[in-house]
C-alpha cells in the first residue's frame, strides 16, 4: 500500500515537472517564406490562389466565399467572439516551400518545433501515416509503404486538389457549404492546408493516420480544410492534435471538416484540441453517414480561449449510426462551448451523444446539441447523456440541448446532471493516503474514462496527465 | 400556438395536445437563495398532426449553494405526424449543488396494444388506456 503511494506522488511530482506550464506555449523564430498582409481582402484572396496557383472552379468558390462572409453575421448566440477582429489577423503564411518528403529536409525551426511535439517519436511508434500543419501549409507528410498499396490516399488538402480533382471537387464544399456559417464561408475563403484522405473499398485502415496542427505567428488565422472520404466497407481512423504558443495577442483556429462515410463504411475521428489559451477555437465539422455506416467523433477541448464546435452525423441511410463523444475541461478565462448534433434523415438509424465536462477556477463549460429525428425516420433511437462536474464556486456550467422529434415510431432519451466532486468520495480516498490533490484527480479520472478509453494510448496517457495538472490547487 | 408558461418550485404538469393543435409550455425554474429544492415533472400526450414544443430551465444562481433541482419531460406521440421538442437546460452558476433534467419521448409499442387487445379492448380502448395510464403513473423516482 505504502509503496503505491509513494509511486503516485512521484508521479504527480513527474506530472508537475513536464506539465509545470502549458508545455506547448515556446514561440519559434519565424521564418516564413510568404506572409500575407495583415486583414482581409479580395487582394488576400486572390493573392492564396495564385500562389497555390489553383484551377479556375477555386479561384471562384474563395470569392464567392468571400462575399458570403462580408453577409452573413456573427451568430447571436453561444460564446462571445465580439472581441475578435478580423482586420488584425494574418490570413496566410507560408513556412516553407513546398511539402517535405523526408524528415530531415525540413527547415530547422520547424523541425525543432516538431521534435518537441514529440512527432517523429511518433512516428516511430509505426503510426500508419503522419501530417504536420506549421501556419498555413503542410509542411511534412509520409505514408507506410503498404498502404499506399493498397490504394490509400492520405495527402494535404492542396496537393489533393492537383493529384484528385474530380474527387476533390465532388466531395469540397457540399455537405458544409460556404453559406451555412460565417467562419465556414472564412475557412472557404482563405483555406490552407489540411488532410485529404480516400479510404478504397473493403479497405481497413489498420493503424491510425494522423495530423498535426500549430500555430506559430502571433495574430495568425489557420484555415485547414480536411476531407475525408470512407468507401464502401472501408475503415478509417483519423487523430488530430493541435497546440500554439502563448502570445499576448489572440489567434483565430476556423477549420472545416467534411466527412463522407458510403454504404458500411466506418470512420473515427478523434481532436484532442490543446490550443494555448488565446485563440479563437471555432471550428464546423460534418460527416454524412450512408446505410449500415458508422461515423464517430472524439471530441476533446482542453485548450483555446473560446471553443464553438459541434461535430455533426447526418444520418443519410438507413441503420446509419453515428456517435458523439465529447470531453471538455474549462479552466480560468475559458468557455468551451462544444457538444454534437445527430440528424436522422433514414429509418432505423441510431446516435448517441455522451458528454463529459469539467468546469473550474472560474472557467465555463456549456453543452449545445441538438437531435432531430425527421419524419419517415421509422424506428430511429437516439439518447444523450450530458454529465458536468463543477469543482469551485466560481466556475459555471450550462447545458443547452434541443431535441426535435417528428416522427412517432422513433425513440429519445436524454439526461443530464451537474454535481460537485462528493465529500464521501474524497474522503473515503484520503483515508486511504492519497491527498485531497490527488484524490480529486483520481475522482475526475474516473469521471472521465468512458471516453478517455476510447482514444489511442498516448493520447488518454497525456489527457489524464493534463487533467491532474489541471486540478493541482483547484479545490474550491 | 396556444402558448402555456409556469414558474415555480416544485409541480406536475399533464397535458394532452389534441388533433391538429399546437402548444409551447415553458418553465423557468429559478433558485437564487441556499438550500432551495424544486422540482417539475411535465408528461405530455401529443395526439394526430399536432404538435408540443416543451422548453424548461434551471437556473441556480451564484448565491443558491447546496440547492438541488430536477427537471422531467417525458412525451408520448401517439397520433400519425404528431412532432415533439424538448429543450431541457441548465445555467449553473456554484458548485456544491445537484441539478439534472431529463427528457424523453417515446410511443406506445405494439406489444403494449396486442396485449390489452388479447384481453378484449379495442385498438382505440387499449391505446386510450395506456394514455391515461402514462398521464397518471407515478413518477418513478
Amino acid at each position: 500500500m505504502s509503496k503505491f503511494v509513494s509511486k503516485k506522488v512521484e508521479e504527480a511530482s513527474e506530472v508537475k515537472k513536464t506539465l509545470g506550464e502549458y508545455k506547448y506555449g515556446f514561440a519559434m523564430p519565424e521564418n516564413n517564406v510568404y506572409k500575407a498582409e495583415k486583414g482581409l481582402n479580395e487582394k488576400v484572396v486572390e493573392k492564396i490562389s495564385e500562389i497555390k496557383d489553383e484551377s479556375e472552379w477555386m479561384r471562384e468558390f474563395r470569392k464567392k466565399s468571400l462575399e458570403i462572409f462580408y453577409k452573413k453575421e456573427m451568430p447571436k448566440w453561444g460564446a462571445d467572439l465580439s472581441e475578435i477582429n478580423f482586420d488584425e489577423i494574418y490570413y496566410y503564411v507560408k513556412p516553407s516551400n513546398g511539402q517535405e518528403k523526408s524528415w530531415d529536409d525540413v527547415p530547422k525551426e520547424i523541425k525543432e518545433t516538431y521534435d518537441r511535439l514529440g512527432i517523429p517519436e511518433a512516428e516511430k511508434e509505426h503510426l500508419g501515416g503522419i501530417k504536420a500543419q506549421y501556419e498555413s501549409e503542410v509542411v511534412y507528410g509520409s505514408l507506410m509503404e503498404r498502404f499506399k498499396k493498397q490504394g490509400i490516399v492520405f495527402m494535404g488538402m492542396d496537393e489533393a486538389l492537383k493529384e484528385y480533382p474530380e474527387m476533390v471537387k465532388e466531395h469540397f464544399g457540399k455537405l458544409i457549404p460556404p453559406s451555412d456559417n460565417k467562419f465556414a464561408a472564412l475557412n472557404s475563403a482563405v483555406w490552407s492546408g489540411g488532410s485529404f484522405i480516400y479510404v478504397p473499398k473493403g479497405v481497413k485502415v489498420d493503424l491510425p493516420l494522423q495530423a498535426y496542427f500549430r500555430i506559430n505567428s502571433p495574430k495568425m488565422g489557420q484555415f485547414e480544410r480536411t476531407l475525408i472520404i470512407v468507401d464502401e466497407g472501408a475503415y478509417v481512423h483519423y487523430v488530430e492534435g493541435c497546440t500554439a504558443p502563448i502570445y499576448s495577442v489572440d489567434s483565430l483556429h476556423s477549420a472545416v471538416v467534411e466527412i463522407y462515410v458510403k454504404k458500411g463504411g466506418r470512420c473515427r475521428y478523434t481532436t484532442i484540441q490543446n490550443w494555448s489559451n488565446n485563440v479563437y477555437n471555432l471550428v464546423t465539422k460534418r460527416a454524412r453517414v450512408e446505410e449500415e455506416g458508422i461515423m464517430e467523433w472524439i471530441d476533446g477541448n482542453l485548450g483555446s480561449k473560446i471553443t464553438m464546435k459541434y461535430p455533426a452525423v447526418v444520418l443519410a441511410g438507413r441503420k446509419a449510426h453515428g456517435e458523439v463523444l465529447s470531453i471538455a475541461v474549462a479552466g480560468k478565462g475559458q468557455h468551451q462551448d462544444a457538444g454534437g448534433k445527430c440528424i436522422h434523415m433514414a429509418p432505423e438509424t441510431t446516435s448517441r451523444i455522451i458528454s463529459k465536462s469539467i468546469s473550474m477556477r472560474g472557467g465555463r463549460s456549456s453543452y449545445r446539441g441538438l437531435i432531430n429525428i425527421l419524419p419517415g425516420a421509422k424506428n430511429s433511437r437516439s439518447k444523450v447523456v450530458c454529465d458536468a462536474l463543477i469543482l469551485d464556486k466560481e466556475s459555471r456550467s450550462d447545458t443547452y440541448p434541443v431535441n426535435k422529434i417528428g416522427e412517432k415510431e422513433s425513440i429519445l432519451e436524454h439526461e443530464a446532471t451537474v454535481s460537485k466532486i462528493g465529500e464521501e468520495q474524497l474522503f473515503y480516498l484520503m483515508s486511504r493516503g492519497f491527498s485531497e490533490e490527488e484524490a480529486e484527480a483520481m475522482i475526475v479520472n474516473g469521471f472521465m474514462e468512458e471516453i478517455v478509453k476510447e482514444l489511442p494510448m498516448e493520447y488518454s496517457v497525456e489527457l489524464n496527465r493534463l487533467i491532474a495538472l489541471q486540478m493541482e490547487g483547484s479545490v474550491g | 400556438m396556444k402558448k402555456l408558461s409556469y414558474k415555480g418550485r416544485s409541480m406536475v404538469k399533464t397535458l394532452r395536445v389534441g388533433s391538429g393543435e399546437q402548444v409551447s409550455l415553458a418553465t423557468m425554474s429559478v433558485y437564487d437563495k441556499p438550500r432551495q429544492r424544486g422540482e417539475v415533472v411535465i408528461k405530455a400526450v401529443v395526439m394526430d398532426g399536432a404538435f408540443l414544443d416543451l422548453s424548461g430551465i434551471i437556473k441556480i444562481k451564484k448565491e443558491a449553494h447546496l440547492a438541488e433541482a430536477f427537471l422531467r419531460q417525458k412525451v408520448l406521440l401517439v397520433g400519425d405526424k404528431a412532432r415533439a421538442e424538448a429543450k431541457p437546460e441548465l445555467e449553473i452558476e456554484t458548485d456544491e449543488v445537484k441539478a439534472s433534467h431529463a427528457a424523453s419521448v417515446g410511443r406506445i409499442s405494439e406489444e403494449e396494444i396486442f396485449y390489452l387487445m388479447g384481453r378484449g379492448f379495442s385498438r382505440e380502448e387499449a391505446i386510450e388506456l395506456i394514455i391515461k395510464a402514462f398521464l397518471g403513473e407515478e413518477d418513478e423516482n
